[in-house]
């Protein structure tokens, strides 16, 4: 039997949406609520939830900022979210390369 | 619509929505037709000031019309990565200049160094549109930096008086020639995004 190094996945980062999130914030300094929900399609009560999730795993960043005097509140990819992203990317190569055709 | 997960794809899309609200082609319209008519004045110098105050009211434009409709995005900081391809941008045109005078002061008595100066802008916008165009995959950014590229070609033809003349007259071909496009974009921008009456509330 072969063996697929699925402890390697983090469950975290595997789930689609917040795969999703966190490849978006990847590619961008800081971006705010409402940006997230219009490029993900996920609803208020949805994206809510997977940032909380992502927040306590320490990887994203959250606070309340004011641009240009409006009230954000500004989501940011952690360095920890960063690395678990690689390493997801990673353990996902492997992963598949494993895979018998 | 089916959104993807490629990094380099997203990057892409991101840059793509921040340019739709047409504040880049409308800015640099508006910010080119003053300084064209700066430049015919005797307040040349109010160029810099108008350098200085543009930024702060994009900012505060985007603040207004762009965020309540699509959301805050803070790209990448590419502003050295800019500085450096506009300093060496600087240096060629300045070369350009120099060598099509020498030449010209060659086949002709006068000598017109001004009359040269639209191909300063019309390769530092190079500098701007193309990189834009790589990021945001979008045509139409090509397209500008070859208009941008011809129009300053054409302009040094005419022998405008005063030394900024074939300058101004580069500078409002080009605004004249975003600004319909920038008005365009924001109408589309406007009409496509309706902001959410409960923006504030969305992210409690």
């Amino acid at each position: 039997m072969i063996e697929l190094p699925f402890d390697a996945i983090d469950p975290i980062v595997h789930e689609p949406a917040r795969l999703h999130i966190l490849t978006l914030l990847s590619v961008v300094e800081s971006v705010d609520f409402l940006y997230i929900m219009r490029q993900t399609g996920l609803t208020k009560g949805n994206l809510s939830s997977h940032l909380s999730k992502l927040e306590a795993a320490g990887y994203v960043e959250i606070k309340k900022e004011f641009v240009e005097k409006i009230p954000h509140t500004l989501v940011r990819i952690s360095d920890e979210g960063v690395k678990a992203l690689q390493r997801y990317r990673s353990a996902m190569t492997g992963l598949l390369q494993n895979v018998p055709d | 619509m089916e959104k993807s997960l490629d990094p380099q794809q997203l990057a892409r899309e991101v840059w793509r929505d921040s340019l739709q609200d047409g504040l880049y082609e409308l800015s640099i319209g508006v910010g080119m037709l003053i300084t064209a008519l700066v430049l015919q004045t005797s307040l040349a110098s109010l160029v810099i000031i108008i350098a200085i105050i543009a930024p702060p009211i994009i900012k505060k434009l985007k603040a207004r019309i762009t965020y309540p409709r699509t959301g805050y995005v803070n790209l990448p900081d590419e502003s050295k990565k800019l500085g450096r391809i506009m300093i060496l941008l600087l240096g060629f045109a300045v070369v350009v200049i120099l060598v099509l005078v020498v030449f010209w002061n060659k086949t002709n008595e006068k000598l017109v160094i001004y009359k040269w100066f639209p191909l300063l802008p019309a390769i530092l916008f190079q500098g701007g549109f193309i990189p834009t165009g790589i990021k945001s995959g979008l045509a139409r950014y090509y397209v500008y930096a070859v208009v941008a590229m011809v129009l300053g070609i054409v302009c040094v033809i005419p022998n405008l008086p005063g030394r900024f003349g074939n300058l101004s007259l580069y500078l409002a071909g080009i605004s004249l020639f975003l600004l319909p496009w920038g008005i365009i974009l924001l109408l589309r921008f406007i009409k496509k995004y309706t902001p959410p009456e409960d923006v504030e509330r969305q992210d409690d």
